[in-house]
């Protein structure tokens, strides 16, 4: 039986039997429709090139028979299009492995889109707080480096995107201080053109910090109202009057610009939902983010969920776009043996950066390395092979964990509002510090420990 | 001319060869980290480190009266003492045997114990201006071992000097390990000796792996590892060291560093302020300046200041003086080349490069320490790491099918070599040539990986190739 994941394999295998034939083809799609069932899109003027033709059948046949169910009858196969963009249109779409001009397009039935990464933002610097697995303190983590930012004088905007569980804003705003709307409610009524004037609504200042501003925008509002129906029709695309569509994560980036432009932050903290979700992937990969910080227990579960994902953008080739802005953060790192656990966490999150996202740097020429033909006794080193790539103990490599250490006072969210008020700035370096002074160097601030 | 191009000039301009032959160092490279100190003192009997940490340095400092001048308050208790060397890498037959000598003396059934005693007592002798049989160490210990009583009252007659013996390059006694380990035994046991007349004391520079076996094992050896000392350099002793040698570069070049760094001069020499020899973050701005504060064009391939350190250690997570400062100058002279431009003095892609020259020189060093490193490392070229080590195995049993017997050697063997691949291995991995993780594989730090030819593994292909 051929399953779903036997699909690119079989396919590059009959493509490889066909090579030369196929060198002939300008571009030729793979496409994979929402069941999973695999069409052969070609250039238009193989149509009328009997030839060519003939050859494209053969494979469309060979397809069919090797991949059964996940394939259509061959004489229902072949699809024409005068150009490669329209077929790839709102799709996924990315080389096949081995071939020049052979893409998978991959029609999915979420607006979840992975690999679809926009490219940084260059005004203030948006950090994401991100964790495949939930309760690993991404929330507070956020809380306390927004507290850290704004002692610092900065001006931080924080945006609650753990939809599905909000819970952010209550720990950096006193319930008095809750504002009126949240990013639900926009979205909502940007579906109807109904945000006009909305925008003050959607702010509150945190109380916490003394020198600089923490700008809070929350899920719900103080009232969170219907926020089932309204969670249901977050994500809808717009539809404009001109027919043409706004997805919902253009909207996001929308609403952020707005903020942005309105508040002036030099620092945008996102919370993200955990794990490989819709509503993470938009904040992840369409915000625009300079820095993705990835939270991590030393675990199965952990690893396992960021493999998956980073194999998957390894796979649709933008790797070399996301990986520079990825930073593992080790969470929640127990008061016990504290050495063993981070540098077990730190080989496992090396393990998974080295076989999906770094380089590989290719051994030199053999003739380069070597003693020195004079008898001198001396090695000679001839040449130097670079890439993206770093030591597993490179402390500034993106899999070097910064680290935050579990502690008792921190251990429930719903304190932190209390917590925060009244805490001095030694607990929270205490806890905190590695990664306070990791977003710190990422916005040119002093290191907190010197 | 810009001030970056200005400062790399500077650098280039300034002493920053480390190696130490048995000369005397000259008086503006002389750095002495804070925690150096306590090897320095005279109660440090036994001071250990590995290859090119200081041990040569501080054995050939120390003999000088101007050097140990320099070391100020840092070192009063070294003021009118004097220093000679029992034994070091420079042959000296007069005063302390050389290889050839142990060798005979060891198969004739002689002690290192008597022989490391007449070295002294020839020392002692020609002080307090007394003639003892000198012609031959044969002779010497001959006289010990049948005048003893001639021996004990030259050492006990009252002296009106104090004396520090140095002994170094303890490697070079012997190229056989067991023999090796019983003639720094015998010198041990001599320094306790020597420990019972006063105004008298010894030193002895032991590298890592010697200190490591059972030199140690005879009566009261607690009494001199008790007050043991080690040679280590932590990436702020590096940054001071660099920066010492730095505002002592010649005239307007030393000038224009030294705008950089305020320090003061003693002497005709210069010297550091406090804050430069700390982690401080003078010392890590002052850097900055050399070198700006990225390693790329933003802060994703890390700050300068450490990235240099830590991508120059070995396995064990430490990084030699040499290694540093050669990367630096190299670093210079090829942002000079190929970005004469630069808004700094040292480009990134240069301190990358750098760590080339940092790789050809520790190979270099590695192999005339352990000459059959470079023979059993160099079958792995053209691997990538981290790798199984069954994949390793493979290579070297192909290259030596009778086992690491089959290495070809003039000098000492690896030490586990007996105990076949497993105890070559247990011997890279101890000397911090290659690391075994977690899972079994292994993996090999940059500074020995970019030296001899291996490559490191990912899962994105380098584009324009293959496929």
């Amino acid at each position: 039986m051929t399953t779903f994941d036997g699909i690119l394999p079989i396919v590059a295998e009959v493509l490889d039997g066909h090579r030369e034939a196929m060198t002939e083809l300008d571009w030729l799609l793979i496409n994979r429709d929402l069941n999973g069932r695999v069409r052969l899109i070609v250039p238009e003027t193989v149509e009328a090139d009997p030839v060519m033709r003939d050859h494209v059948r053969v494979v469309a046949e060979q397809l069919a028979e090797r991949l059964g169910c996940h394939a259509y009858p061959a004489d229902r196969a072949i699809l024409y299009e005068i150009s490669r963009e329209p077929a790839c249109q709102d799709a996924t779409c990315y080389p096949l492995d081995g071939f020049d001009r052979v893409w998978i397009v991959d029609r999915l039935a979420t607006e979840g889109r992975w690999e679809r990464i926009a490219p940084e933002t260059e005004g203030a610097r948006r950090i994401v707080f991100f964790s495949i697995k939930g309760g690993v303190g991404r929330s507070t983590a956020l809380a306390a480096t927004a507290w850290h930012l704004a002692q610092a004088g900065k001006r931080v905007l924080v945006l609650d995107l753990d939809l599905e569980s909000p819970g952010l804003s209550s720990s950096l705003l006193p319930p008095e201080r809750q504002p009126k709307y949240g990013i639900t409610d926009w979205l909502v009524e940007d579906l109807v053109d109904n945000t006009d004037g909305m925008l003050d609504g959607l702010i509150a200042m945190s109380n916490l910090s003394h020198d600089g501003e923490i700008y809070v925008v929350p899920a719900h509002g103080a009232d969170p109202g219907e926020y089932i129906a309204k969670l249901g029709r977050v994500w809808m695309p717009k539809v404009k009057s001109d027919g043409s569509r706004e997805d919902w994560s253009a909207r996001l980036q929308r609403l952020l610009t707005d903020l942005e432009q309105r508040l002036q932050p030099d620092v945008v903290l996102i919370d993200s939902r955990a794990g490989i979700d819709e509503v993470a992937s938009t904040c992840v990969t369409d915000l625009g983010a300079n820095l993705v910080l990835l939270f991590a227990l030393e675990g199965d579960q952990t690893w396992n969920g960021y493999r998956l994902l980073f194999d998957y953008w390894r796979q649709t080739r933008v790797a070399e776009a996301m990986r520079e802005r990825l930073q593992i953060v080790a969470a929640l790192v127990p008061e016990l043996e504290r050495v063993a656990y981070l540098s077990g966490l730190r080989e496992h999150a090396y393990g998974i950066f080295v076989y999906s996202l770094y380089d590989e740097i290719a051994p030199p020429s053999t003739e380069a390395i070597g003693p020195t033909p004079d008898g001198s006794q001396r090695w000679r080193v001839g040449e130097l092979v670079e890439g993206w790539s770093f030591d597993e103990a490179d402390t500034g490599a993106p899999h070097h964990p910064w680290v935050v250490y579990w502690h008792r006072s921190f251990a429930g969210l719903r304190s932190l509002q209390g917590r925060l008020a009244v805490i001095d700035r030694q607990e929270v370096n205490s806890i905190f510090g590695s990664l306070l002074d990791g977003v710190g160097t990422v916005l040119g601030l002093e290191s907190i420990h010197d | 001319m810009t001030e970056a191009q200005a400062l790399r000039e500077a650098i280039l301009a300034a002493p920053l060869e480390t190696s130490n032959f048995g000369e005397t160092p000259r008086p503006g490279t002389l750095y002495l980290p804070p925690s150096h100190l306590k090897a320095l003192r005279l109660d440090a009997h036994v001071v250990v480190g590995s290859r090119g940490v200081g041990k040569s340095f501080w054995t050939a400092a120390l003999q000088s009266a101007e050097l140990r001048g320099l070391l100020g308050t840092a070192a009063s208790e070294l003021a009118g003492i004097e220093v000679h060397a029992g034994f070091a890498n420079r042959e000296a037959i007069a005063d302390y045997p050389n290889t050839d000598v142990f060798s005979v003396f060891l198969d004739q059934g002689g002690d290192p114990y008597d022989l490391w005693r007449a070295v002294v007592l020839r020392w002692v002798a020609e002080r307090a201006g007394q003639s003892i049989p000198s012609e031959s160490w044969a002779a010497t210990t001959a006289w010990l071992r049948s005048d003893p009583e001639a021996a004990a009252r030259l050492m006990q007659h009252p002296r009106d000097w104090r004396g520090l013996i140095l002994f170094d390059a303890l490697d070079r006694t012997s190229n056989v390990w067991q023999r090796m380990d019983d003639i720094v035994r015998g010198l041990l046991r001599a320094v306790l000796w020597l420990k019972t007349f006063p105004g008298l004391h010894a030193k002895v520079f032991l590298r890592e792996d010697q200190a490591e076996r059972t030199v140690f094992n005879f009566p009261d050896a607690s009494k001199l590892t008790a007050t043991k000392a080690e040679l280590t350099w932590a990436r702020h002793d590096l940054h001071g060291l660099l920066w010492q040698r730095l505002v002592n570069a010649p005239d307007r070049h030393g000038q224009r560093l030294r705008g950089i760094c305020r320090a003061r001069e003693d002497s005709g020499i210069w010297l550091l302020p406090d804050d430069m020899k700390r982690e401080t973050d003078t010392q890590r701005s002052a850097f900055g300046r050399l070198a700006g504060p990225w390693m790329g064009r933003d802060r994703r391939r890390g700050v300068p200041y450490t990235w240099s350190v830590s991508h120059l250690a070995d396995g064990r997570g430490q990084t030699s003086p040499r290694s540093f400062l050669a990367a630096i100058h190299q670093a210079a002279e090829d942002s000079g080349e190929r970005y004469p431009q630069h808004d700094y003095a040292l480009h990134y892609e240069s301190l990358k490069r750098g760590i080339q020259k940092a790789s050809e020189i520790r190979v270099t060093e590695v192999a005339e320490d352990y000459p059959w490193v470079p023979e059993v490392l160099s079958e792995l070229k053209g691997m990538n790491v981290p790798c199984v080590y069954e994949e390793m195995l493979a290579r070297w049993c192909e290259r030596f099918p009778g086992g690491p017997q089959d290495i070809h050697l003039d000098r000492l063997p690896a030490q586990h070599a007996t105990r076949g691949w497993e105890g070559i291995r247990e011997d890279l991995q101890r000397l911090g040539l290659i690391e075994t993780k977690k899972d079994g594989r292994i993996d090999m730090p940059d500074l020995y990986r970019v030296g001899f030819g291996l490559g490191r593994k990912g899962g994105v292909k380098p584009r324009n190739r293959g496929s």
